[in-house]
């Protein structure tokens, strides 16, 4: 009887329904439909609708709602373990890196487990792979970045900050205004928001390479989690996790081929740093890294374990 | 569908018993979020709260409402309507086309709705009278002069509606200019026309009263401070140079320098403006918070999915579901306050414009100018009450429901033109792409 | 009652007198800020985070003093020639309207703030400053906002059974 009956989830959107990134989501909620044979459905609400985008970690605790997609970039003011989350800059560079990092090294139970204490399962999934400088003017130094006005969020405001810079933190509706006016000179942003929100029409110069391959996280409440039926609760587990595989790959591709339309198009040009001064950038990171490394022993083992897998893929930090 | 109609219903009814909008719109949230979703579902008017505190544009609000406390406090009024009588008392019915004119930029100085009403009402009305302008006519011109207010920006409204609706808010505001000039424009011609067919409603200025050239000349300095603040308020957003919460404190700050050169810049005028400030903050602010909780009630309860579909299914097209939801907003207008008539509408007629491919700026530039409408038209019209408050007890409430008459039929007039003729609306604002 | 409204009307107009001033770091700050990024060319990282928290504590201690001063706005159209008694009554009614919705918004607040203070929540900016002080304002908010508005409940009550027109205070 039990096998019967329909269980619903809701699920609060942290980007409008047809970007890009909410692809994850709604993806996830159709192979879930799909892998439970319909016993349980996803209901998604456009952001804002349940609560606002910074609320949600909150209010998945408070069960308000059964599962979010979020950038863990939110909540760095609630989980500090949310910059590991995101990638750190300068950090793993690409999806499988990031996928070795969290998986094989031991990164994604420190990430669980800061999101364990508030009552949260965390799924990652892959967001941009080109997640760096979007300029009015080529970057090919470090010096080319001297005082020039950066959107940047977070820890990459920092980065850029470190870098020289000076970082800017305007909404991201105004971006695109703010590009064409010159009340900044360069925000770090996806690539795929080249094409997804027109940025190319704003924006000169792209910078390779990527500072990380960032990610997002699904997120389900550990109790909706608890209260599916056993056989439910193994699918939507193992599942999750390979969907988001196959969702993140699918993303990646999508970031490289509005940079290359961008491109393609005469919109962008690509600048590319030399590795002379990635070299420079990591010495100037390192400060950084160190710094979220002081917040808390379970901080210092997230960055020691980034650390080494940076020293084995030969980018080494320090 | 029972759903739907217990919740539009009961906030109609609730408003109508003349409970303060914010408190009715949160504890309707409130009781029908636990009423349809449960205790838990209760949190989400934190948030729903919380977020109007985070919303930068939202942060615009008490600035702009600051600088035109400022200018109130400061005399800038009443030196307009002394050089703007110089100017136009030559013609028949020149104080009230005068009238017009100073709304107008006044509109252009503040964000708010019955600033020019007020202040107009006070310093042009018992002159006008005195003439023996028509009472009616002058009576309504003064009334409807101030809903240029909104209409024109900086404008309060079309800050809320930006930011419900995800909107760049100097898109809105560049948008709102060529509406609020016609308007402008449609008013003073009424009155210039009116008076021509009938001289007797507005006469001149006797020969004696009028002022020599050089005092007209002297008296420009006191029209050319206010442009010169909208230049740069109104210039720092359209030039990209600022946003417009950027732009809301220099124009604070600007208006703080008009009222030193005016010799009104002392503790106790800013003291007075710090006040009301806080007082209209609490005022939009709160309304803006229910309306918060309100749109998160229709939107996880479904209901504005199921209005918004009911209205995509409607079998007269996209321009024929265009004008049923203007007519409801001006058919709202005529009971609700503008501000909440925005709150209740947009999160159900959003996916609307998204499933009928409407484009959304147009759109909301239209809904602005037909919620607008709503200050002047009778019964329920927040200028009209203003203006009573203000009048000499000889204007009943019915010279003024006779008066505002027929400028709300001129802005509906400019309402139909916006909607057969969209550049009027989307020209300004396409610059700034 | 008559003792409670006079202390609620001073007290709600004392943090209004107080707390309107807040408006004059609100203007300097975004000035200061645009000031720091076009003639500096050096914004600041933390312009905008005390701003939002200004703005709060204005947005949520302004709710009572605008309800004292009869600020809040209503639709009086089938009312506004209502007898005053009538009026007081057809308010006492709707007032379990208000006072329901205030108390869930402040308890929910109260506890939405104490999740944010048991981890020391900041801003998820680079500043980074508290967050929890900002959460507090909404049941802080709520909570002044209620008690003026059982001043409000009594001086409605005092027009119903008071045998003048007299309103109770102000
Ligand atoms: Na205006
Ligand atoms: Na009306």
């Amino acid at each position: 009887a039990q096998d019967k009956k329909v269980i619903t989830w809701k699920m609060q959107a942290s980007y409008p329904l047809g970007t890009t990134v909410m692809m994850h989501g709604v993806e996830w909620a159709k192979y879930i439909n799909q892998l439970t044979n319909g016993r349980l459905k996803v209901e998604i609400l456009a952001p804002g609708a349940m609560c606002a985008v910074g609320d949600i970690v909150t209010y998945l605790e408070k069960g308000v709602f059964d599962c979010a997609i979020s950038y863990g970039g939110f909540y760095t003011g609630l989980i500090p373990e949310t910059d590991l989350e995101i990638g750190l800059p300068m950090g793993h560079m690409t999806w499988d890196e990031y996928w070795d990092a969290y998986w094989n090294r031991g990164l994604g139970d420190i990430i669980r487990g800061a999101y364990a204490e508030h009552n949260i399962m965390q799924y990652p999934c892959a967001a941009g792979c080109y997640y760096h400088f979007n300029t009015n003017f080529p970057v090919n130094k470090l010096s080319d970045l001297k005082g020039k006005k950066i959107r940047a969020l977070g820890v990459y405001g920092k980065y850029v900050q470190a870098l020289g810079g000076s970082a800017v933190t305007i909404p991201g509706g105004e971006l695109y205004m703010a590009m064409k006016l010159g009340t900044i000179d360069g925000a770090i942003y996806d690539a795929s928001g080249l094409q997804d929100v027109k940025f190319h029409e704003v924006v000169k110069y792209y910078t390779f390479p990527t500072a990380a391959q960032i990610a997002l996280s699904l997120l389900i409440n550990k109790n909706s989690l608890a209260k599916l039926p056993e056989d439910l609760r193994v699918i939507v587990d193992m599942g999750t996790r390979f969907i988001l595989e196959d969702t993140g790959n699918r993303y990646i591709t999508m970031t490289k081929a509005s940079l290359n339309k961008s491109v393609a198009m005469k919109s962008v040009d690509i600048c590319t740093l030399p590795d002379a001064e990635l070299v420079k950038m990591r010495k100037l990171v390192k400060p950084l890294w160190d710094e979220l490394a002081a917040k808390s022993p379970r901080m210092k083992k997230g960055v020691d374990i980034l650390k080494q897998q940076m020293r084995d893929v030969g980018r080494p930090i320090d | 569908m029972i759903t739907t109609i217990l919740i539009i219903v009961s906030l109609l009814a609730l408003l109508l018993t003349g409970m303060p909008v914010a408190f009715a719109l949160i504890g309707l949230s409130a009781l029908w979020l636990f009423v349809f979703q449960g205790p838990s579902s209760l949190f989400m008017i934190v948030s729903a709260s919380l977020t109007q505190a985070r919303t930068e544009v939202f942060l615009a609000i008490p600035l702009f409402v600051l600088m035109a406390s400022v200018l109130q406090f400061s005399g800038v009024a009443t030196s307009l309507y002394t050089t703007m009588r110089m100017w136009t008392g030559r013609m028949g019915g020149g104080l009230a086309i005068g009238t017009i004119i100073i709304s107008t930029l006044m509109a252009a100085l503040t964000g708010i709705g019955a600033t020019a009403t007020v202040t107009m009402g006070l310093i042009a009305l018992p002159e006008m009278f005195k003439r023996n302008y028509n009472k009616p006519m002058v009576v309504g011109s003064i009334t409807a002069g101030g809903a240029l207010g909104p209409l024109i920006p900086p404008s309060n409204l079309l800050i809320i509606v930006g930011g419900y609706a995800s909107l760049s808010v100097g898109k809105l505001f560049m948008g709102g200019i060529i509406p609020g000039l016609l308007c402008a424009l449609l008013y003073a011609l009424y009155i210039w026309i009116r008076c021509k067919v009938n001289p007797q409603d507005g006469p001149p200025l006797p020969e004696e009263e009028l002022a020599s050239t050089k005092d007209k000349i002297r008296a420009i300095p006191a029209v050319f401070l206010p442009i010169c603040l909208v230049i740069v308020v109104l210039g720092g957003i359209y030039g990209g140079i600022c946003t417009p919460t950027e732009a809301a404190g220099f124009g604070a700050v600007g208006a703080m320098i008009i009222a030193g050169i005016n010799r009104q810049l002392n503790i106790k005028n800013m003291y007075e403006s710090f006040k009301l400030t806080f007082k209209v903050t609490g005022m939009i602010m709160w309304l803006v918070i229910g309306g918060g909780c309100y749109s998160t009630l229709v939107t996880t309860t479904g209901t504005a999915g199921f209005v918004s579909e009911y209205l995509t299914s409607l079998p007269f097209g996209t321009m024929g579901t265009i004008w049923i939801m203007l007519i409801l907003v001006l058919i709202l207008g005529m009971f609700i306050d503008p501000v909440a008539i925005t709150m209740i509408c947009i999160p159900v007629f959003l996916p609307v414009l998204q499933s009928l491919g409407i484009d959304v700026l147009w759109f909301m530039l239209l809904f602005s100018l037909a919620t607008i409408i709503g200050y002047i038209t009778p019964p329920f019209g927040l200028n009209i009450f203003y203006m009573k408050s203000v009048a000499p007890k000889n204007v009943t409430l019915g010279d003024i429901y006779k008066g505002v008459i027929p400028y709300a039929l001129l802005q509906i007039a400019v309402l139909i033109a916006c909607v057969l003729c969209p550049p009027l609306l989307t020209w300004l604002p396409s610059f700034m792409d | 009652m008559q003792s409670y409204i006079r202390f609620m009307d001073s007290l709600t107009d004392w943090l209004g007198k107080i707390f309107c001033w807040l408006m004059l770091p609100l203007v300097l700050i975004t000035c200061f800020e645009v000031f720091m990024r076009y003639v500096m060319r050096q914004p600041t990282i933390w312009a905008w985070d005390v701003n939002i928290q200004i703005f709060a504590v204005i947005i949520f201690l302004s709710g009572g003093y605008a309800m004292r001063h009869k600020g809040h706005i209503t639709v009086d159209v089938f009312t506004i020639n209502m007898a005053p008694r009538k009026k007081a009554v057809l308010s006492l009614l709707t007032s379990v309207f208000f006072f329901f919705g205030i108390i869930v918004l402040m308890v929910m607040g109260w506890e939405m703030f104490l999740m944010s203070w048991k981890v020391k929540e900041n801003m998820p900016t680079i500043w980074a400053p508290p967050y929890y002080w900002m959460k507090l304002m909404v049941p802080l908010g709520c909570f002044l906002l209620l008690a003026q508005g059982v001043a409000e409940f009594f001086k409605d009550l005092l027009n119903v059974f008071s045998k003048s027109e007299n309103n109770g205070g102000n």
